[in-house]
């Protein structure tokens, strides 16, 4: 036995007659919409996996936006150092810096706990640069899912203000 | 029905989720571009402080004026000599057209590790010429050097990571000056008027040796010379190498050459003061005394000269004729500096001549009369009989006598260098008083100078060089100067040299002022009030500067180059005052007004006044000022060691 089940749909007659459904009987059968669901479900699995992915790489792009501005951000703090402040640090993590390369010194926001920064600042030995320090701002994290680390970076030169 | 709803629903979902693939994938490579572009920018960053710091140490480099630092190619460290290479041109000045220089540095592999293999990172330095700084006007006076300019002094910075590409530059704009003063530089002393100073009015004292009632300013004029030190074909590059002195002015200085109260160090290196001794020619009646024999001897028996109760054998002549100068040219006795002397300048000195008794010692002089009293026989410190004698040894002839008698000598102050050099010709060393246009044509004289004329006449060594049209070259033909060198007083074109202003002088401690607490001169200041060196200035590093004031220049500290470095005050409009006894390595100049000397200074360096002023001194205090080499604008060599960059060290970076 077909069920067939009547939706309290109304379609529209025009003057020029039906449009493709019978009078009194449009809507649509069980088979109909059990094939349209299995067809649905078909196509929304892979979507679903889609959507997540694509979050995934949002978040991946946000975090390493994140590590790119921690990173400048505690260089552009170091740049500002009077040159007499400058000495060797061996990679440590920001929050664990010596007084005078301090977060709080320099300016710097902490960075987010999700986040680990660390500093390594070791002074210029070749020749002709001489007084000059080599810095390098390393940010660690975790992808979100995956948990698998990350890493950014980044080395410059500090010269110290005059 | 239901499936078109459906494949209508599925076509919009697979449009979001297509949609948001996109952008988040976007998104993504954005965030990854973007931190490419950060470490790029660190990148670039980093090799411009790298190179930076390169730069600075081969302007350094290139600011050492020292003569061990050149050629400046071999002399310098191994890391500034690709800079170096590049930066200078074969003349060893800097290249001021130079396109994009791209350099190196050993740091650029440790700023790209971990990831030069996606990395690039290449700086480069141009140098460009905006404008001279002076521009020549053709009318006479100094001769400005087109090679003084702005320069731009420009680093590029290129770095790319994952190809984000980050392009970081530094600007600054900077001076390439030459840091002596124009012309000056080559003389130890320039006046361009006498003022009130009197300086040919130190009276030497009578009381006994080594005795003078004031101090002289003893003036060395560069490498010492003893008698017959210097062989003649040497003798032009010795005179030229010297500093000259310049005194201007219509009316003659007449310098006294005085002995300096027979004090070594006063006396003036112009008279020989050994005694010469010749045998009576025949003609003369006392040739029969074989006891006696004439002498000649430059005022060094001051007593004889003037004290009372002894032989006053000048009493006749006006007591200015006995004084040394208060300006002593050429150095002392026991250190002559003989120096060229521009400008119409006067030796004038006693020389006393008489008799010698070779038995007992005792010099009998004669005295310094006029013909008249020559036929009586009232004759200063002799005997009526004696007078006759000695009448009667000359036939009675006064002009026999006045050859033989105790007179003063006038000749140009140049002609002093003939005797200070002794050039090793008896004929030469046997005359105490010289005229370099009577000597006998089989002397050889030195070649003038080649980088000094008078009048269109090259300037001569020994004779006096007056006139009113004086031109100045440097060694390798580049004219510094052409026209009346009394009327070269306005130097204020040397404020374009300046790479600092300052309202006052404490604003100018302030910046000179290093983290060690020293004032260190290494560039062009210019101050707009009035100077006072309370604070001990000094060179470092070859470098040296100037400081140009508008006002008055007081000094009452020291002054330290200690490599000679060139260091100039200069005040433009008012008067310098040393009132110091600290060394002072300077060259002071106040071609307007007056130096005034008030202590017992010892300057190395130069001085160039309007005039001269000097008070008096107790307790024979010395005063010297000897000229500073490194100053000489006519030395091709010296000269182009004076170049200097000056740039601040701050520089505008931004990015591109």
């Amino acid at each position: 036995m077909i069920l067939q089940v009547r939706l309290s749909l109304k379609t529209t007659r025009r003057n020029n007659g039906d449009i493709g459904h019978r009078p009194g009987k449009s809507g649509f059968t069980l088979v109909e919409l059990l094939i349209a669901l299995f067809i649905l479900q078909l196509v929304i699995a892979p979507l679903y996996l889609v959507f997540t992915s694509t979050r995934q790489t949002m978040f991946k792009a946000a975090d390493t936006l994140v590590a790119a501005g921690l990173a400048s951000s505690m260089i552009a703090g170091l740049r500002e150092l009077p040159k007499q402040s400058l000495r060797s640090q061996p990679l440590t993590r920001d929050s664990q810096l010596v007084a005078s390369f301090s977060l709080e010194n320099l300016g710097v926001m902490p960075a987010p706990p999700e986040f680990t920064r660390k500093v390594e600042i070791i002074p210029a030995t070749s020749a002709g640069n001489e007084g000059l320090y080599i810095v390098e701002v390393r940010i660690e994290w975790h992808n979100r899912n995956s948990e698998t680390q990350v890493n950014y970076v980044v080395r410059n030169l500090l010269r110290g203000k005059e | 029905m239901i499936l078109p709803v459906v494949l209508l629903l599925i076509c919009i979902l697979l449009l979001l989720a297509g949609t948001r693939h996109f952008f988040s994938q976007h998104q993504l490579t954005q965030a990854s571009h973007g931190a490419d572009y950060e470490k790029a920018y660190h990148l670039a960053t980093g090799g411009l402080e790298s190179v930076d710091t390169l730069l600075m140490k081969a302007v350094d480099f290139i600011n050492d004026g020292r003569p061990e630092s050149f050629p400046r190619v071999d002399k310098a460290p191994s890391e500034l000599k690709p800079i170096m290479k590049r930066l200078l041109g074969p003349d060893g000045l800097l290249n001021l057209d130079t396109k994009k220089i791209p350099i190196d540095s050993d740091l650029f592999k440790y700023l790209q590790k971990d990831f030069e293999s996606y990395s690039s990172l290449k700086v480069e330095l141009e140098l460009r010429k905006l404008e001279s700084l002076f521009a020549s006007s053709g009318a006479p006076g100094p001769i400005p050097d087109a090679r003084e300019a702005k320069v731009m002094v420009l680093l590029h910075a290129e770095a790319s990571v994952n190809g984000a590409f980050a392009r970081v530059y530094r600007y600054r704009e900077a001076k390439l000056v030459n840091i002596l003063p124009p012309v000056l530089g080559k003389f130890v002393l320039f006046l361009r008027e006498q003022g009130s100073a009197n300086v040919d009015t130190l009276a030497d004292s009578i009381l006994g040796k080594n005795q003078v009632n004031d101090s002289p300013l003893m003036v060395y004029s560069g490498a010492e010379c003893n008698p017959a030190s210097l062989p003649l074909e040497e003798s032009v590059s010795f005179f030229d190498r010297q500093g000259w002195v310049f005194l201007g002015s219509e009316a003659p200085w007449t310098l006294g050459a005085g002995p300096g109260g027979g004090d070594d160090e006063y006396a003036s290196a112009m008279v020989s003061n050994d005694l010469r001794v010749f045998s009576i020619p025949d003609t003369d009646a006392l040739s029969t005394r074989t006891d006696i024999s004439y002498y000649s001897q430059p005022e060094y028996l001051f007593k004889e000269l003037r004290e009372p109760f002894y032989r006053q054998v000048m009493q006749e002549s006006p007591s200015d004729d006995l004084l040394s100068a208060r300006i002593r040219i050429s150095g002392s006795a026991n250190r002559p500096t003989p120096a060229v002397v521009l400008g119409k300048v006067i030796n004038r000195w006693v020389l006393l001549q008489g008799l010698k008794n070779e038995r007992t010692g005792l010099y009998a002089p004669l005295p310094n009369i006029g013909e008249t009293q020559f036929l009586t026989d009232i004759w200063p410190g002799m005997t009526a009989a004696s007078a006759r004698r000695v009448r009667d040894n000359f036939g009675g002839d006064f002009r026999r006598y006045r050859e033989r008698m105790t007179s003063i000598v006038e000749e140009s102050c140049n002609a002093a260098n003939l005797r200070v050099l002794a050039f090793y010709d008896p004929r030469i060393s046997w005359q105490i008083a010289l005229n370099p246009d009577n000597l006998p044509a089989a002397i050889d004289l030195p070649a003038e100078s080649g980088r000094a004329s008078v009048d269109n006449r090259p300037a001569s060594f020994f004779k006096m060089n007056h006139g009113s049209l004086y031109s100045l070259s440097s060694s390798d033909g580049r004219q510094l100067f052409a026209g009346n060198l009394s009327g070269f007083e306005n130097i204020e074109y040397l404020k374009a040299r300046a790479g600092f202003k300052f309202d006052s002088a404490s604003d100018f401690y302030k910046a000179i002022q290093t983290e060690k607490k020293e004032f260190i001169v290494k560039d062009v200041y210019h101050i707009k009030g009035d100077l006072i060196v309370d604070q001990p200035l000094l060179a470092a590093s070859g470098c040296g500067g100037m400081i140009l004031v508008d006002g008055n220049v007081t000094i009452n500290d020291a002054i330290r180059a200690p490599d000679l470095e060139p260091v100039t005050i200069v005040s433009f409009g008012g008067s310098v005052r040393v009132s110091t006894s600290q060394p002072l390595a300077v060259a002071l100049i106040a071609l307007k007004n007056s130096v005034f000397i008030e202590s017992a200074a010892d300057i190395s360096g130069m001085i160039a006044a309007r005039d001269l002023a000097m008070n008096r001194l107790a307790n024979l205090q010395k005063r010297s000022l000897s000229f500073n080499q490194n100053l000489d604008v006519t030395d091709a060599e010296i000269y182009n060691r004076a170049f200097r960059l000056f740039m601040k060290p701050q520089g505008v970076t931004f990015v591109r």
